[in-house]
């Protein structure tokens, strides 16, 4: 019996993240113990059961085959590697942009980088997204909210 | 009678012009979101949840319910006319909805749909009215070790309702719990695992992890899919069932219903169990098994009450003991935090006008949607032909614009950003965003409750099968694990999951 992939990827992040929170929690907190928990007793419990968890999903496959079941499976397709970068940018260039170029400019940018995450955009529609969304945001949130987020940027006076 | 009093003062609160407007306008955008395709209820509600946080806490709540059972709404229309269920729960209406739209009679399988909806959500109002109370009285009398047992329960159904591995699902709310001691230790007070992060003091962003795993992974996993949509739109045809088809339906309505309500209240339980049960259900009973799959209304009109009578009694749980059955619910259970309301059998006697008005404005906002929608299908159907290349900036710039109003933080969004790549590799992984959602709303509560608990006795971890209520949680916990990794079960979880 073969080790299935995604099992031992699954497996490895749970072993990862429990023993880490553990290692950490262990270091920097007072366990305490059960009568009196200190702040670390709860999260060094979960890390440890986390990475346990993560040893059995790891190697499941070694000493049960066929006892799980995965009941979708479809492919799962290609990694869309252009959406996961545009889409992960976006709320960043968002945040870092909003204060200065205020909420138009930085809505404006944020939608047209979030457009090339699809191949299937065409630019024509990537301009009528940009420009109907920006609009949209700033009747809803500016106008609608009153949210007290800048409009315009900041060098041309608000 | 109590009951009518209580009754009597939610509709006084929910029928006041501003708590119409807001249960219209929750109810209209749920429906919307729920036929725009590609985008599910948990992610609407997390995107529009800052934006209630400018309204008073009823109005927020009740447009929040509207959004959700008005999400569920939309979310069979779709499943009738284009064979794409709006999310889990209506998959069930999909398989004969579908076939009854392709024999022309899309028409009489929306408006049986939204007839066995309306039934069941009067139905489940008056269930809510009914046990809400008793259920507090009950919660009142819960110590520690009584609400840990509980919140137990609560995370190993949504483990037993999870697609797939129960290993998995279990992981992803340890993972879940593990994220929400971030921040601050609730009991001193001091900072623990903020990666000396002051942002971080708070303990991580709710919304931002709902936006996240919910809206950019979805959003992630749509635009790698495989699949692609069918462009085809069944024609509505004729509107009105036929007597046949409303005598037919009248008894799986009703059955629906009563499967629904009770399964509702079930911590973890909820809409998408009570329409599969549903449906069983109905083909064990019917005279003829074999038209189902081809277009039988009861197929449509018991799971559509099922369905609709398990949404509206999921809300018993969250209300009253504070306790979320599934991912939306978590998301209102964050909401009423940050409205500074604390969720608990404290809500019902302390903020009556809330509970009851947010109970009445269901029934309120299930009646708009019978009254406004089966007219207007023509324009929401129009809805279908929005390519998802529009909608998708459209979440995102919402969720970062929303997620930023609420504390101005430029973090708030970076991990908006993380969890998106998080929840992504977890749906490559095939693990389930919804157990980790639940475990990270859930774990404050349940540390909160495991220490005191243990601080009472002594270190003794027999408080937790001392006490007789704390220790039939526990059994019922036990029991469900082991009866969802059960060889047998796990054949019947790949039957029911993969029916259609």
């Amino acid at each position: 019996m073969v080790l299935k992939r995604e099992d031992v990827l699954t497996g490895g992040l749970c072993v990862l993240l429990g023993a880490g929170f553990a290692i950490y929690a262990l270091v920097t907190l007072k366990v305490g113990t059960p009568s009196k928990m200190g702040s670390g007793f709860f999260p060094v419990m979960l890390g440890g059961l986390l990475a346990a968890l993560g040893l059995v999903i790891g190697f499941r496959s070694l000493t049960n085959p066929g006892a799980e079941i995965a009941p979708d499976e479809e492919p799962l397709g290609a990694i869309p590697w252009r959406a996961i970068v545009t889409l992960t940018l976006a709320p960043i260039l968002f945040a870092a942009t909003v204060r200065g170029l205020g909420l138009a400019l930085a809505t404006a940018l944020c939608v047209g980088v979030v457009c090339f995450a699809s191949p299937r955009m065409t630019l024509k529609m990537a301009i009528g997204v940009t420009i109907g969304l920006t609009i949209l945001c700033v009747a809803v949130f500016s106008f609608g909210l009153r949210l007290s987020l800048p409009l315009l940027p900041t060098f041309m006076g608000n | 009678m109590d009951m009518l009093a209580n009754l009597a003062l939610g509709f006084a609160t929910a029928t006041s012009t501003e708590h119409l407007i807001y249960c219209f306008v929750g109810a209209l955008l749920g429906t919307l979101i729920g036929i725009l395709p590609g985008v599910g209820p948990t992610a609407t509600i997390a995107m529009l949840l800052p934006i209630t946080f400018t309204l008073p806490p009823t109005a927020s709540l009740i447009m929040l319910a509207g959004i959700y059972y008005g999400a569920q709404y939309g979310g069979s229309t779709t499943a009738i006319l284009i064979n794409l269920p709006g999310e889990a729960s209506s998959a069930v209406t999909a398989i004969d909805g579908y076939q009854m739209a392709r024999q022309g009679r899309a028409g009489p399988a929306l408006a049986i749909a939204a007839i066995g909806s309306f039934v069941a959500g009067t139905v489940a109002t008056l269930l809510v009215a009914a046990f809400a109370p008793i259920l507090t009285l009950v919660a009142i009398e819960f110590g520690p070790a009584e609400y840990f047992s509980l919140i137990a329960v609560g995370l190993v159904c949504s483990i037993a309702l999870a697609h797939g591995s129960v290993l998995r699902a279990l992981a992803m709310v340890v993972l879940g719990l593990l994220l929400s001691v971030i921040g601050t230790d609730v009991y001193s007070g001091l900072p623990r695992l903020n990666f000396g992060m002051i942002e971080l003091s708070d303990g991580i962003n709710v919304i931002a992890v709902a936006v996240g795993i919910f809206g950019v992974a979805e959003i992630l996993r749509n635009l790698g899919g495989t699949t692609t949509r069918s462009s085809e739109i069944n024609k509505i045809g004729k509107l009105m069932p036929t007597r046949d088809d409303l005598r037919q339906s009248v008894a799986p309505i009703l059955r629906g219903t009563a499967i629904g309500s009770i399964l509702g209240i079930l911590p973890g339980g909820g809409a998408l169990l009570s329409s599969f049960a549903s449906y069983a259900l109905e083909k064990r009973l019917a005279k003829h098994p074999e038209r189902f799959g081809h277009g039988a209304v009861e197929a449509v009109a018991g799971p559509e009450a099922a369905n609709n009578a398990g949404a509206q009694t999921s809300f018993i749980p969250m209300l009253t003991l504070g306790i979320p059955s599934n991912p939306v619910m978590a998301l209102m259970l964050g909401a009423m935090l940050i409205q500074g309301i604390a969720p608990g059998p404290s809500v019902i006697t302390q903020r009556p006008e809330l509970f009851w008005g947010l109970i009445a404005s269901m029934w309120i906002g299930n009646l708009m949607l019978l009254v406004l929608n089966l007219p207007l299908i023509g324009i929401w159907i129009r809805l279908l032909k929005v390519p998802y290349e529009a909608l998708f900036p459209a979440i995102i710039i919402f969720s970062a614009i929303g997620t930023y109003a609420i504390n101005g933080s430029a973090f708030d969004l970076y991990q908006i950003a993380l969890f998106g790549l998080l929840g992504y590799m977890l749906y490559r992984l095939k693990c389930e965003p919804a157990p980790l959602l639940l475990g990270f709303v859930l774990g404050p509560l349940l540390e909160e409750n495991l220490r005191r608990a243990m601080m009472m006795s002594r270190g003794n971890p027999v408080i937790f099968i001392d006490r007789p209520i704390s220790l039939g949680l526990l059994l019922a916990a036990a029991a469900l694990l082991v009866i969802s990794v059960l060889p047998m079960m796990v054949r019947r979880r790949k039957e029911i999951f993969v029916e259609d």
